[in-house]
């Protein structure tokens, strides 16, 4: 934890967007697996649920972040929408996935439907750090930096 | 009757010319023409029944022939050996027709060596590494470059299931085919057929 301003300007020169997001798509990821391997293993649906509920939970939360605070800084700086109509796009039909997942849960998670979801994140990652990552990286600004790295301490935790 | 060897070389000669400007003119005409939506409306049925009498063998061959004119530079520069030894299905989910593709995996040859092929010969379908699954119509959409697969991929219209990663590489690779490689008649069939979808769907 940085605890001088000097420590925060060290920190924040070395940061990127990609850096900064990557850790983010990994947590999630390993929660998406925990899922999978509860299906695969055919943990009781309890568990299931369960580990369900909070993957669904850190990718709202990690959606919400990015419509509420990457992409807005993203046009406040840039002054363009570059990618961001198609992923928003793209985060409708992620929240789509969800809910058929979760009306469903009732007769259990189904394991063809869950990698569909599955495929359709890895994808929408690559296409986000392909497209957007390198635009954040290409703005080159201090200020956004800082105020990414304020963002996230205060939204991924 | 037998004609000699010079007058049916002349006559092969005057056909081939003849029978493109016959053939552009049908085209130039059906661009305009009312007939187009009903063509296109009956053109899965008209598949439907063509792959059952058509002989696998003959529609594998088709497709393949296809599919190596568009990838003809990838598999030469080596661009597609990450396809070796791995299977990708293509499943037309509406006709529940599909083709298994995979890049002979020759190990000790050059890339230029390396074949694709469809696994037709096979009694059992093999297990695919990845399944690219979709309606005909967002095949057409997708073949003829009027919609590029990220966009079919993310409004949920392709599917894919399977391996991520090879999924991925697929994916890209589809985006960089040059679809003025096809047969000429082939692409304007796709070009009007995927027209009048997209006409139907802005409808």
């Amino acid at each position: 934890m940085p605890n001088t301003a000097r420590d925060l300007r060290d920190i924040t020169s070395e940061l990127n967007v990609e850096n900064l997001l990557e850790d983010d798509h990994q947590r999630i990821d390993q929660m998406y697996q925990d899922v999978l391997d509860a299906l695969i293993n055919q943990k009781p649906p309890m568990s299931q649920h369960l580990l369900f509920k909070l993957f669904k939970s850190a990718l709202l939360r990690h959606l919400h972040w990015e419509e509420k605070v990457l992409f807005p800084m993203y046009i406040e700086f840039s002054g363009k929408q570059g990618s961001i109509p198609q992923l928003h796009l793209q985060h409708k039909e992620i929240m789509d996935y969800l809910t058929e997942l979760e009306e469903d849960l009732s007769k259990g998670l189904e394991k063809s439907a869950f990698e569909l979801l599955g495929q359709y994140l890895a994808h929408h990652n690559e296409f986000e750090e392909k497209s957007l990552y390198p635009a954040f990286e290409a703005l080159d600004s201090k200020e956004l930096k800082d105020k990414l790295v304020l963002a996230i301490s205060r939204g991924f935790k | 009757m037998l004609l000699p060897k010079r007058v049916t070389t002349m006559l092969v000669a005057k056909a081939k010319p003849a029978l493109n400007r016959a053939h552009n003119v049908v085209f130039e005409n059906l661009k305009t023409s009312s007939l187009t939506p009903m063509l296109v409306a009956k053109a899965k049925p008209a598949l439907s029944l063509a792959h059952k009498l058509v002989p696998t063998a003959l529609q594998n061959q088709l497709v393949l022939q296809g599919m190596k004119r568009l990838a003809k530079e990838f598999l030469e520069n080596g661009e597609m050996d990450f396809m070796a030894g791995k299977v990708a299905r293509l499943h037309i989910k509406d006709m529940d027709i599909s083709f298994f593709f995979t890049l002979q995996d020759e190990s000790n040859s050059p890339s230029q060596d390396k074949k694709l092929i469809i696994l037709a010969s096979l009694p059992q379908p093999p297990e695919p590494n990845v399944t690219f699954s979709a309606t005909l119509e967002a095949f057409v959409l997708l073949a003829s470059q009027k919609v590029d697969p990220d966009t079919l991929f993310f409004n949920r219209s392709l599917q894919i299931s399977g391996d991520t990663e090879l999924g991925l590489e697929i994916k890209n690779l589809i985006d960089q085919f040059d679809i003025q490689l096809l047969h000429k008649p082939v692409g304007q069939v796709l070009n009007l057929w995927s027209q009048q979808l997209l006409e139907n769907q802005h409808a």
